[in-house]
């Protein structure tokens, strides 16, 4: 097998097309919570844009979560006068329509209807306020954490990884994390894999793939990571947990371990595999096989 | 994991937890979904049965969908699993067997609307339909009598038969209950009158 070829093939297989089913979906949610968002800060003009991996070009499949920006103008207290406020008040407000998540910085929206109940949506909404009226930097509202703020830009964080020249590998290591449950959040993910093959010259991407594993797998403990849009202020350091390190550390083993014995495919599985790809024909034969059998009956206590 | 490579095994503070995606592989070897779980082993394993969540809220977190809020999977009436397994599984047994079954139901209900292996009702109700069905009755409020006498350290033939005849166990149902107190194991009875 053609380890490259192969990859490339994988890379195809996770790329959603902007006219794709589940972009249209995300698309139309995305429609929707904006026009929620307006008409609830109605006195308020916020940014509200692409973030996350749909403006950086690493969008998998696999894991499409859309992140939307909600930005306010730095002189307008309408949706709050600090930052936590602002936070809360935009979840109070998606909270009409959505099952609401917090997250550190950003908000997951859920399905609240009794059909979708607890349904993950893939949006993420990131309520913020710019520092001043250049608006190009924006402060956030931590949730739960020491520092109330962080300070970031988005198109620093944008550029950084839409230009790196390794958006392939990063989508093959955001789907490796996503397959194997790796507990890093993905943009720190992102910032490690740029920062690791920059200090190497890998052109194949089945090197550089299996580089940053060996570098997971060896240098775990070690691994630093610095906000590219505010290395100083934000200690990027703290999301490198122990159990993080461990998990990238663990998995990466397996991995390797894995694509010594079994190659690829067993990393990443049969290209092209899909709902859509599944016949109708081959999930009834695996029914009534297991009908057969004896398949127990589900109950919920 | 050899088998599934996408599963791994942690050491975590309340124990042995296997976390990844599993892979739904029909039976042609095609995987139509991958299904984020996580699988803690109980401290009485193999004979305590391993808990299933499904992590990425991907299916309805509604009893309707077998799922509790928590995203824990309702894979089977726990009982019935042991009955089947008496000495457990091996973790990989476990995976092909009842967790596949469990997410195959599913997506093929997604598809159509119907249960494949048919489904048991929420609550106590499905526990009795499957006590009904491991005794052979055909009136589930039976249950609670019958499990007592299998329950029982002896059975004594003078004891009223469970079966609501009025007649003794001797001249009634006392073979049957032989034959039950053999194959269910007394635990098993304990348990059942304890949550019924």
């Amino acid at each position: 097998m053609d380890a490259d070829k192969y990859l490339n093939d994988v890379l195809d297989a996770q790329t959603l097309e902007d006219d794709s089913e589940e972009l249209k979906a995300l698309q139309k949610r995305r429609t929707e919570v904006e026009k929620l968002l307006r008409e609830e800060f109605k006195k308020s003009n916020p940014r509200i844009r692409y973030a996350g991996s749909k403006g950086k070009g690493t969008m998998i499949k696999e894991s499409y979560d859309l992140d939307m920006t909600c930005y306010f103008a730095n002189d307008d207290t309408s949706a709050g006068d600090s930052l936590e406020d602002i936070y809360n008040n935009v979840k109070k407000a998606l909270e009409k329509k959505y099952k609401v998540s917090p997250k550190n910085t950003s908000l997951r929206l859920l399905g609240l209807d009794q059909d979708v109940h607890g349904q993950d949506f893939h949006i993420d909404v990131v309520p913020g306020r710019f520092t001043d009226a250049e608006e190009k930097d924006v402060f956030l509202h931590q949730e739960g954490a020491d520092k109330e703020r962080l300070k970031t830009n988005l198109d620093v964080h944008l550029s950084h990884v839409r230009d790196s020249g390794y958006t392939d590998a990063i989508r093959l290591e955001k789907l490796w994390g996503v397959r194997n449950e790796v507990g890093i959040k993905t943009f720190v993910l992102e910032l490690l894999v740029i920062d690791l093959l920059q200090e190497k010259s890998l052109t194949r991407i089945s090197s550089q793939v299996k580089y940053v594993w060996e570098q997971f797998r060896d240098k775990a403990d070690t691994l630093t990571v610095k906000d590219p849009a505010n290395p100083e202020g934000n200690d990027l350091g703290k999301l490198l947990t122990a159990d993080v390190r461990r998990e990238l550390k663990q998995v990466a083993t397996d991995t390797l371990e894995t694509l010594e014995r079994k190659g690829w495919e067993a990393v990443f599985g049969k290209v092209g595999e899909s709902k859509a790809a599944a016949s109708a024909e081959a999930l009834i034969a695996s029914v009534t096989s297991r009908q057969a059998a004896g398949a127990m009956k589900p109950w919920a206590p | 994991m050899e088998r599934f490579p996408s599963l791994h095994v942690f050491e975590e503070e309340g124990g042995i937890v296997v976390r990844g995606t599993f892979p739904l592989e029909l039976d042609d070897g095609t995987i139509p979904e991958r299904f984020h779980i996580r699988v803690t082993i109980p401290e009485t394993y193999p004979k305590g049965v391993p808990i299933v969540c499904e992590t990425a809220a991907r299916i309805p977190r509604i009893s309707d969908r077998h799922m509790g809020s928590d995203g824990s999977a309702c894979l089977f009436v726990p009982e019935e699993y042991v009955l089947r397994n008496p000495g457990g599984q091996t973790i990989v047994e476990f995976l092909v067997g009842p967790v596949r079954d469990y997410f195959l139901a599913q997506l093929f209900f997604e598809k159509t609307g119907a249960w494949p292996f048919g489904q048991r009702p929420h609550g106590p109700e499905g526990r009795r339909e499957f006590y009904k069905e491991l005794l052979g009755l055909t009136d589930p409020s039976l249950a609670r009598p019958y499990l007592a006498a299998i329950e029982a350290k002896q059975l004594k033939g003078h004891w009223p038969c469970p079966c609501g005849s009025s007649k003794r166990i001797r001249q009634c149902h006392r073979r049957e209950l032989q034959e039950l107190r053999n194959r269910v194991p007394r635990e098993l009875a304990q348990e059942g009158l304890r949550l019924i």
